[in-house]
């Protein structure tokens, strides 16, 4: 269901609704177990597109009824963190969310995941997509990962803007350039590539450092789709290690979107009671990473 | 304009399984409740859905989407049920 430009939100709906239940039956035949060994469902409530949210979120809601066990609605971004966390055992970092739809430094204060800075336009996961297909890059085996192989044959650099607003960050202007120098043919799609990435991700180092300084944190993580890019997290750890500190980043397994992050951060929360009610549980596009009231950790 | 009315009676074999897909579907609100008013209730074993709206076009997608829900949620039952 990916056809230019992007995802769509019905037929991406429609995919979810015909395979979910399949899904919920080949987990429990590899887990061993029967839906009566079940005691709870957590879904996705968002943020991300409504239609497909909603097709899962039916089956969800159906199940916790009939199996009569709590149903628990994640944010998808506190799913990425604390599947980060567990899987890599840092113990207080600043974490740096990149994805296709997010990108956010996300900072642990006082019962919420903080968002210190975000992208004010679109992540950065959207950008290189979008590069990719005006380079007319494959989509096999993602956009990005073959951004990343044209980028490491690049040779020439090309300045293009750096936009960083305080602790925000803005990708569309660069967008706009780098597509127009596409165009012009001047640069290889390597050295486009390569440019790019360069820019983009000093963007992200800078502005995940200054976040940094301002908790005292000496440890990065980071989560999403875009943290498999081996540059990014090749220039994040000089960074880090330069501050004497520690990045931690898991391999694509747990880095991409995936159920078990949601199922881990649901039985976090019920784990201190936070389920969800049923009336409670619509799905949300904008769900906001701070909107979550964090009472599983200290 | 004028408003227009769809009222749609779904019969289930039990109240419990109508009751299960009004808490499964209705959850989710329509995005823009200005153009679309719906509601939904279960009276014995019927799932009641009443949709209004100016638009019949409206109605029409906002109907087609609520039974690709009920169908899930009929499936979900019809599969997992203990």
């Amino acid at each position: 269901m990916c056809r230019p430009p992007g995802f769509l939100p019905r037929a991406t709906a429609q995919h979810h609704r015909s395979h979910v239940l399949d899904l919920v039956q080949e987990a429990l035949d590899q887990a061993g177990l029967k839906p009566g060994d079940i005691s709870r469902v957590a879904f996705t409530q968002g943020p991300g597109m409504a239609p497909p949210l909603i097709a899962v979120a039916v089956a969800a809601r159906t199940l916790a009824q009939i199996w009569d066990v709590p149903l628990i609605g994640v944010n998808h971004c506190v799913g990425h963190i604390e599947m980060g966390r567990l899987i890599t055992g840092a113990e207080n970092p600043v974490v740096l969310y990149v994805s296709g739809g997010n990108t956010q430094v996300i900072a642990y204060s006082e019962r919420r995941y903080r968002i210190f800075g975000e992208t004010i336009d679109i992540a950065i996961g959207n950008c290189l997509d979008r590069f990719a297909r005006v380079l007319g890059v494959p989509n096999d085996p993602s956009p990005g990962y073959n951004i990343e192989l044209l980028a490491r044959k690049g040779k020439r650099f090309c300045p293009l803007p750096y936009v960083v607003k305080g602790m925000d960050v803005s990708f569309s202007g660069i967008l706009s350039q780098v597509e127009k120098l596409a165009r012009e043919g001047v640069y290889t799609p390597e050295d486009l590539c390569y440019s790019l990435q360069e820019t983009l991700f000093s963007m992200l180092v800078e502005t995940t450092e200054r976040a940094m300084a301002h908790v005292g944190s000496k440890e990065v993580l980071i989560v999403g789709g875009v943290g498999c890019n081996l540059r990014l997290q090749q220039m994040m750890g000089h960074m880090v290690e330069q501050r004497g500190g520690h990045i931690y980043a898991t391999d694509e397994r747990f880095l991409i979107d995936n159920g078990l992050m949601i199922a881990h951060a649901g039985s976090e929360m019920a784990r201190v009671g936070l389920t969800t009610p049923l009336e409670s549980s619509a799905c949300s596009q904008r769900f906001r990473t701070d909107e979550v009231y964090v009472t599983w950790r200290d | 304009m004028s408003t227009h009315e769809l009222t749609t009676r779904i019969p289930f074999p039990t109240a419990r399984q109508a009751e299960i897909v009004l808490r499964s579907v209705n959850a989710d609100p329509e995005p823009v409740a200005s153009v679309l008013n719906r509601t939904m209730e279960v009276q014995d074993n019927v799932l009641l859905i009443t949709i209004r709206s100016e638009s019949l076009k409206t109605i029409r997608s906002c109907m087609s989407s609520m039974l690709d829900m009920i169908q899930l949620s009929i499936e979900t039952q019809a599969r997992f049920s203990l």
